[in-house]
């Protein structure tokens, strides 16, 4: 252990006689502090607060981890290219110590600063929040408490399982009309479609229902409901009207409340925890009372949540930090194991692109798991067919192969704090989890390791003719 | 004492071969060798360059891997960490880091080696002092002339007081004073039972330490042997005796010429060697202490005097007084 930490500590000081490092960090420090006042938002306070920690977060993630990739690239790629290895691989140092000594001393220098740029950052928010506080009316002080200063967890309604029904509807007709020769796919897609409606519009009069469950370990005497819903066209006065009813006779406590909020915005109500029942269930109901007779689409996924909150903001706050870390420590790992065989510039690049991968990987796999859209169905005939066949063979294959592909990249847009710490969201222990235990150590442990292998076989004086 | 018959270096049929790009084998750079060095031995590796003298350095040393044969340093393959515990290597330029400075650069090294606190410091200090840079400690190893940074490449090859210790052109970019500390110090080490080998094209270097050599070129041992069997000419006479008159050498040459009938005779004054005329002036300067900002000179062994302090135990001391301290030290 001591080797790598002399080797971590030499890596510490290396960075800091570095003039170019000096001058970034300086850089770096500057312009950080400057953010409260360069944004300004929607003019409110939380928007502002928003604004500037979607801002001061994101811009600190992408700052720290360009100098991660370039210091880890660059810490064992000049060791070798300055011959100084010469001199380290004839001590009695293992090469897993080397790598993990550059790997560690990188983490220290970039985790210095994370932990600088965090305290800025919290300072700009404090600094934000103190500065515009005397023109806050009461409501506005208790939505920033709610909706920013806080830790809150989320619960999503039961959803039902849409395939499993739309495969049981289909068996069913298949059972009642045997000798039925519709394609199985356009029933699937005619019952899809029925559901679709049957569940999630909901025209005038009509009500929707919605449970709630896993609503556990609330703190304070509220909590939020958060919705969206859209419109085949938009209201004239731009507003909807609905009847929201809370809680469960009987069971709990009821809570109405009458809304005329627009179409496809997210809304928030703040509700008593009391319509909550005592095994974490909220039962919730929507009446469509729009005077403009429109028709209302709500799809579960995404429209609808309870926000409870469950934890302090702080704590929270720190945790993203540890989040950022995890992603800067596995690009470290990664900027390491790329300098152990390639060149600075050819190791930046190449880490530059898990950089980029890793942080759009989620939007990569949606995209290349969505359906392809046949509109030619049917309408090809001999060698054209044949030819279509084939595209789509090789269509499949080739978004399987890199959808696979990119499976592999750690995904770093899971763990960007961004859109917990924005909306005052609960950072969760699976996230953390995903963060610390697959991407670190699963996924920049491997790196290492990988990194290690390479060097282990590396002929450190090579020569090539 | 040193055991010489015990292998401390052991090459069989080492062969290297440098590939292009394509895998291609291209330069044949050390061509199945095989050597031996003993224990307390000073071994030299000669040859022009382009030789493969570094090539095998760097094979012995593990930095490349052969491509064929068997290396054995200390008993062990060289890849393990026991035998780097006990090695010491100076390479051909000293490929220190700048930015530290010479005791830092000690400092470290030290740790590499699992060396306590106390160790490191009594160590570097010691060594710095050896080298002659006890001065010069703390200032950044990026603004040290080249000889500077030789020093203080000798001085971290000796930082684990090394069983086996590598010398890739020990002497270059020293002055001759510098030149004639390290040939001492291999010396002094020698004495101590410590095997060196010695890579080298400066050739009186190699004579004045060096117990064995081989002579490589085109990447094959051309010869091999004692430096005193191997440069001891049969063919000429050397008497040496104090100063003679002239009118003596007149009879000697006299008695030459009438006995073996051969006009091939010269009697003259031995010359100086110029490293040893330099010596004596550089040696007349220290004594005249005259300035200087470079590295402290010890002479031939002898450093000098500086006021003592209370804690000073000995305010002169040899270079061998030295190593055996921070040996005894262990």
């Amino acid at each position: 252990m001591k080797q790598v930490l002399a080797i971590a500590h030499k890596t510490v000081l290396k960075a800091l006689h570095d003039k170019m490092f000096a001058g970034i960090t300086l850089i770096f420090l500057i312009i950080l502090p400057l953010l409260p006042l360069l944004l300004r938002g929607d003019g409110s306070v939380i928007g502002h607060l928003r604004l500037f920690i979607s801002y001061s977060v994101n811009f600190s993630i992408f700052f720290l981890s360009l100098l991660a990739i370039f210091m880890a690239c660059n810490s064992l790629y000049e060791e070798m290219f300055r011959k100084q290895m010469f001199l380290l691989a004839t001590k009695p140092v293992r090469k897993w110590q080397i790598i993990a000594g550059h790997w560690l001393g990188t983490c220290i220098i970039v985790g210095t600063l994370l932990a600088g740029a965090t305290v800025i950052n919290y300072g700009g928010l404090r600094w934000i929040y103190s500065h515009q506080k005397s023109v806050l009316t009461e409501e506005q002080h208790t939505d920033i408490a709610q909706n920013f200063f806080s830790a809150r967890k989320t619960a999503l309604p039961d959803n039902p399982d849409i395939d499993s029904m739309v495969e049981e509807s289909v068996l069913s007709f298949r059972k009642a009309n045997p000798n039925d020769k519709t394609p199985a796919e356009e029933l699937r897609e005619t019952y899809r479609k029925r559901l679709f409606y049957k569940l999630y519009c909901i025209p005038v009069n009509f009500q929707k229902k919605w449970t709630v469950s896993g609503i556990k370990g609330v703190k304070g005497d509220v909590f939020n409901f958060r919705f969206k819903y859209y419109t085949s066209e938009m209201p004239p006065d731009g507003k909807i009207n609905g009847k929201w009813v809370f809680g469960e006779a009987g069971v709990t406590e009821e809570h109405e409340v009458f809304t005329d909020k627009s179409p496809e915005t997210y809304h928030t109500l703040t509700l008593p925890v009391s319509v909550i029942s005592g095994d974490g269930t909220l039962q919730v109901k929507f009446t469509n009372q729009d005077n403009d007779m429109l028709t209302l689409i709500m799809p579960d996924k995404d429209n609808v949540e309870v926000l409870y909150e469950s934890g302090i903001f702080v704590i929270n706050y720190l945790k993203a930090s540890l989040l950022i870390f995890c992603q800067i420590a596995a690009l470290v790992a990664i900027g390491v194991l790329f300098s152990a065989f390639l060149s600075f510039p050819v190791a930046c690049l190449m880490t530059l692109f898990f950089f980029g991968i890793g942080t759009m990987a989620t939007h990569f796999v949606q995209m290349l798991s969505a359906p392809v859209v046949e509109e030619a169905h049917g309408h090809s005939h001999g060698h054209e067919a044949d030819h279509e066949a084939v595209e789509s063979i090789f269509d499949l294959v080739a978004r399987k192969m890199v959808g696979s592909m990119i499976q592999v990249f750690p995904h770093f847009d899971t763990i960007n704090p961004t859109r917990f710490l924005t909306d005052g969201r609960f950072i969760d222990s699976s996230t953390m989890i995903w963060g610390f235990g697959i991407i670190l150590l699963l996924q920049g442990g491997t790196a290492l390791i990988l990194g290690t292998i390479i060097l282990h076989r590396k002929e450190l004086a090579k020569v090539t003719i | 004492m040193a055991d010489n018959t015990k292998p401390v270096v052991m090459a069989r049929n080492l062969t290297k071969v440098f590939k292009d790009f394509w895998g291609r084998p291209r330069v044949k750079a050390v061509d199945d060798i095989s050597f031996q060095i003993n224990q307390g031995e000073v071994y030299g590796l000669l040859g022009p360059n382009g030789s493969g003298k570094s090539t095998t350095l760097k094979l012995l040393l593990g930095l490349l891997f052969p491509t064929k044969g068997q290396i054995s340093i200390l008993g062990k393959p060289v890849s393990h960490v026991a035998v780097k515990q006990r090695i010491g290597f100076l390479p051909e330029e000293s490929y220190l880091y700048g930015y530290l400075s010479a005791r830092e650069t000690l400092e470290f090294y030290g740790k590499l080696f699992d060396l306590t606190a106390a160790q490191r410091k009594q160590r570097a200090e010691q060594l710095l002092d050896i080298v002659g840079l006890e001065k010069v400690a703390s200032r950044p190893v990026r603004e040290f002339s080249k000889g500077m940074a030789r020093r203080l490449g000798l001085a971290q090859a000796l930082i684990n007081d090394p069983d086996l210790i590598f010398l890739d052109e020990p002497t270059s970019g020293l002055d001759p004073i510098g030149t004639r500390q390290i040939k001492d110090l291999i010396s002094d080490l020698k004495q101590r039972g410590k095997t060196v080998l010695l890579c080298s094209h400066l050739l009186a270097d190699v004579e004045d330490v060096c117990d064995r050599i081989s002579i490589l070129y085109g990447g094959k041992i051309k010869v091999e042997g004692k430096v005193s069997d191997l440069l001891q000419n049969h063919n000429t006479l050397q008497i040496n005796m104090p100063d003679l008159k002239m009118s003596t050498i007149e009879k000697i040459k006299k008695v030459i010429m009438e006995t073996e009938n051969n006009p091939d005779i010269s009697i003259e004054h031995p010359h100086d060697r110029l490293e040893t005329f330099f010596l004596n002036v550089v040696e007349q300067a220290v004594k005249d202490k005259d300035e200087t900002s470079g590295a402290q000179i010890h002479l031939a062994g002898k450093k000098e005097p500086e006021p003592q302090t209370a804690d000073q135990n000995t305010a002169e001391t040899t270079d061998t007084d030295l190593i055996k301290h921070l040996m005894d030290k262990e």
